[in-house]
């Protein structure tokens, strides 16, 4: 299981699960769940460290690959990954 | 009542993010029918129970969210007489030519609201290929598909200049408000409003950015069909937003869900007959969660805030 740490707290990634499906599941209320589907933006967080598959589309509005900033709904984890909420 | 000028929501056109996963939820999960692509690769859908050529365009874009939104009218005369008001009002129009690129219709007079919305007014729609059936007509001529949505029904709209919207909905093009939000200084957070019978056709509320979809909705008959647009979320893992439940406000039973973009869709049903000598329903801060929310009675954190 990938580890997230996230403000010096660590999540556990099931498989399959997203990166937002984590902090969903957890009911941790940091990430706001919008459309869970890449389209309305309020997931937006910056990969500082890790590998990670991008799983669906991502609205293109604010998200930045170069500098891994994306959509939490949008990517699963590979490795570990610290990441930070924009 | 004699329905006269507008007389009804009619299509809207949708940007999504990838085309093949989201006709797949509009044509066999909502269950409209495919009625053709375009040639720059738009899909142009419709409902079982609907007339019209189409209601539904999806177009393939980088960013979810609205493109325009039509309404039917009466007449072409009603069009020449909203465009000489339209400018008078000071809004921006233009005619778009019949058959362009919405196959099936006639000219249409393209209109960018106070809101950042563009609205289409049209007269002209050809006959679809497949419509209900007129001569001692059986419920419907194909078995409908999915959670069987009958077509288009209205949409919230998010967007500055909420009143200045509303007057030229109402004053220009003949709206009646059916209910409305007031926030606690007494200015207006939403106006929910019609042209028909329906409780809404279109409802508009106040937001810093202009241009957003909150929800696109489309027709069911009643609850029983909203517990089987339910069921359909669940086995098809689509995000749901909140339901099944009712609302206080039109008094319809509804579910939220989002499409594969991310835009918000509604299936509705029910909802009061409206009339035009009916006063207005007012709501306030305090309580607009049991007017959206009806058994909950608080809105979840998304509902206000998520729209494309």
């Amino acid at each position: 299981m990938n580890k997230i740490f996230v403000n010096n707290r660590i999540l556990l990634n099931k498989e399959h699960d997203s990166v937002l499906d984590t902090f969903e599941a957890l009911h941790d209320k940091h990430l706001l769940i919008g459309c869970r589907r890449g389209g309305c933006g309020k997931c937006l967080i910056k990969v500082l460290q890790g590998e990670y598959e991008v799983i669906r589309d991502m609205s293109q509005g604010n998200i930045d690959l170069k500098n891994n900033i994306v959509l939490a709904c949008c990517i699963k984890p590979k490795t570990d990954l610290k990441i930070t909420i924009l | 009542m004699a329905i006269k000028g507008v007389i009804r929501a009619g299509f809207m056109q949708l940007r999504v993010l990838d085309m093949e996963k989201s006709v797949h939820h509009y044509e066999d999960i909502l269950g409209l029918d495919k009625v053709g692509e375009t040639s720059d690769g738009r899909v142009l859908l419709k409902g079982y129970d609907e007339f019209d050529h189409h209601s539904l365009i999806l177009r393939k874009a980088d960013s979810p969210g609205m493109d325009f939104m039509g309404f039917k009218c009466d007449c072409e005369e009603f069009l020449d007489e909203v465009y000489e008001k339209t400018l008078a009002y000071g809004l921006e129009c233009q005619w778009v030519d019949a058959n362009s690129d919405q196959p099936g219709f006639g000219r249409r007079l393209a209109v960018k609201l106070p809101s950042g919305h563009r609205i289409d007014l049209y007269a002209s729609v050809e006959l679809a290929e497949k419509y209900p059936g007129l001569v001692s007509p059986e419920i419907w001529v194909e078995q409908p598909r999915g959670m069987s949505v009958k077509g288009f029904d209205h949409a919230l709209l998010y967007g500055p200049e909420l009143d200045k919207t509303v007057k030229y909905m109402t004053g220009v093009l003949g709206f009646h408000i059916v209910e409305r939000c007031d926030k606690p200084d007494g200015s207006q957070l939403v106006y929910w409003i019609t042209s028909s019978n329906k409780p809404h056709e279109v409802a508009f509320l106040e937001y810093d950015k202009p241009g957003k979809l909150h929800h696109v909705a489309f027709a069911l008959d009643n609850w029983n069909e909203i517990g089987h647009a339910a069921d359909l979320i669940t086995i098809n893992d689509i995000s749901m937003d909140a339901g099944p439940m009712r609302h206080g406000v039109t008094r319809g039973y509804t579910n939220y869900f989002f499409d594969p973009s991310g835009n918000r869709n509604e299936t509705y049903a029910g909802g009061y007959t409206y009339c035009p000598d009916h006063p207005i329903r007012v709501w306030d801060m305090d309580n607009i969660g049991r007017g959206i929310f009806y058994y909950e009675r608080k809105l979840n954190d998304r509902f206000l805030a998520i729209v494309t």
